[in-house]
């Protein structure tokens, strides 16, 4: 794979709940070794695109390839196997299992049992939260260490790219803050991050390439600071 | 106060069967979020596996309660793949004809197969007694009880240690996390409904050769297991089986104390008032459907 070609394409891809039309042609790449966002106001498809990606939500028209290989009507079993992993907005866990349970079925589709507890191990180094709170219940976890949580499951895959749905949903900044500081982690362990984010400046300011999505459809892209600097988008999504 | 242990012996035993169809029905619901309500119809097909190998066959009555359970675990399997699994993304409304129908076609089959006789299956722990002061216990109901208990701690093994199990749990807890760390839906869903079914069939293997087995035996004993499983808090196995033993006595005690034929009246009874107080069951959370 030459260091050019996108790890993932999306081209001119449609997508609809029934009879809403939610993506009306939206095309969009992601490279290794990048985080990616996606902002736009609610309703302009973020959420939809990943569920897409990730073959929960079919797509009509439009072409999806990863690695270069056709994925637009695979099932999400396959396509976690292909070395998608999804975190999807809102808690993504087994609220009465511990975190190492939690971790276990992050696992489930490997059959390497050995090298999986041996991953958890050194998950526990990177994240320290997970190994202090091992035998708790990840139900008692707060909004954001469910969130790390959530991230270090998908992890265990092994995922080439990790496609994150709002992760500052609903948390205190401080945790925010932790959160994004994982998703540069993630980023550094050499895993792509494909992320839709509210918080559009936040997002903006760890990302290195951004697309900005208005009513399903694209609006602007460019590299993350150059979105930040953009006059359109200071006034319309950062409230500059 | 002899008379009262007897009745207490009775209902526990009760309870103990009715916590063991219960159980099946729990963990199917728990797992995929539906009611099999051909569960007494799986049952009453073990009721007359038994006595098909055992009585017939002359199978040894050990030997003959593992092939039961053995056999009707592969009735399990079948019965998810061809009965639930096609409506299991369906409405609710559609899984209920679906696994009602069910249980009509089985009733019916067994009408048809083996007629409305009630077929018995005496062994020799159901027609001795063990004698504790003036109070008679059957061999087989405490049987019943051991079997059980040791079956009950199994499944908790099996649930929180193994992969599987854990996957269970997983499962009934988050359905759409499970999809997206790409846990094997269909393939838990099999096992489950196997560990239900073999739950039911050795309830049956054990208690038929108290009574006797017929073909609408499992209605009732359906109806019981419902509401065991609606008292202990839907999903919830261990409240499941609480409530259960709750209505054994209930049961036994109305039926010794109150009035004999409206026996089957005393868990509705039981039922109506927990959920005017509880509408979540004894031990359950809220879940919705």
């Amino acid at each position: 794979m030459d260091g050019n070609s996108p790890l993932l394409l999306l081209s001119e891809v449609c997508a609809s709940y029934g009879e809403i039309h939610v993506l009306k042609g939206v095309s969009c790449t992601v490279h290794k070794g990048r985080i990616t966002c996606i902002i736009g106001a609610n309703g302009a498809g973020k959420s939809t695109l990943l569920k897409t990606v990730f073959g929960i939500v079919p797509a009509r028209a439009g072409k999806i390839t990863f690695n270069s290989v056709e994925i637009i009507h695979h099932q999400p079993m396959s396509i976690l196997k292909m070395g998608i992993s999804y975190v999807p907005q809102g808690r993504c866990n087994f609220p009465q299992m511990s975190i190492r349970e939690n971790l276990e079925m992050g696992a489930f589709t490997r059959k390497d049992l050995k090298q999986v507890a041996e991953e958890i191990e050194r998950l526990y180094d990177e994240f320290p939260m997970l190994k202090m709170k091992d035998r708790e219940m990840a139900g008692n976890l707060s909004g954001g260490q469910q969130q790390i949580l959530e991230m270090a499951m998908a992890l265990l895959l092994k995922p080439a790219l990790l496609l994150i749905d709002e992760p500052s949903l609903g948390l205190d900044p401080r945790m925010m803050e932790q959160v994004f500081e994982t998703i540069t982690q993630i980023k550094d362990r050499g895993t792509a991050v494909l992320m839709v984010e509210q918080n559009a400046k936040k997002a903006l300011s760890i990302s290195d390439y951004a697309f900005v999505l208005e009513l399903g459809r694209n609006w602007l892209d460019g590299s993350a600071q150059s979105i930040l600097n953009d006059p359109k988008v200071r006034y319309r999504y950062l409230g500059l | 106060m002899d008379i009262f242990i007897l009745h207490l012996i009775n209902g526990i035993t009760l309870g103990a069967m009715y916590a063991l169809v219960a159980t099946g029905l729990s963990v199917v619901f728990g797992v995929l979020r539906m009611v099999n309500f051909a569960h007494g119809d799986l049952f009453m097909l073990s009721g007359y596996l038994l006595v098909f190998l055992y009585v017939e066959k002359g199978v040894p009555y050990g030997l003959a309660v593992v092939f039961t359970v053995a056999g009707m675990v592969l009735v399990g399997f079948l019965f998810e793949r061809i009965v639930i699994r096609p409506v299991v993304h369906r409405t609710w409304r559609i899984q209920l004809i679906a696994t009602l129908a069910a249980s009509i076609v089985l009733t019916n089959l067994a009408i048809l197969i083996w007629g409305t006789t009630p077929r018995q299956a005496p062994t020799i722990l159901s027609q001795n007694v063990f004698r504790v002061a003036s109070v008679n216990i059957s061999y087989q109901r405490i049987l019943l009880l051991v079997v059980a208990v040791v079956s009950f701690l199994l499944l908790t093994w099996f649930v929180q240690k193994t992969r599987t199990g854990k996957a269970m749990r997983a499962i009934s807890q988050n359905r759409e996390a499970s999809v997206v760390y790409g846990l094997d839906i269909h393939g838990i869903s099999s096992i489950t409904f196997g560990i239900g079914s073999g739950f039911a069939a050795l309830a049956a293997s054990i208690i038929t050769p108290l009574y006797s087995v017929e073909p609408t035996v499992g209605a009732m004993v359906m109806m019981k297991a419902l509401a065991a499983v609606i008292l202990g808090g839907l999903g919830h196995v261990r409240g499941t089986i609480y409530a259960a033993v709750l209505l054994g006595i209930t049961e036994a005690l109305f039926a010794g104390y109150v009035s004999y034929p409206f026996r089957d009246a005393a868990a509705f009874i039981v039922l109506i008032f927990v959920l005017l107080l509880r509408p979540q069951g004894i031990f359950g959370r809220k879940v919705s459907i």
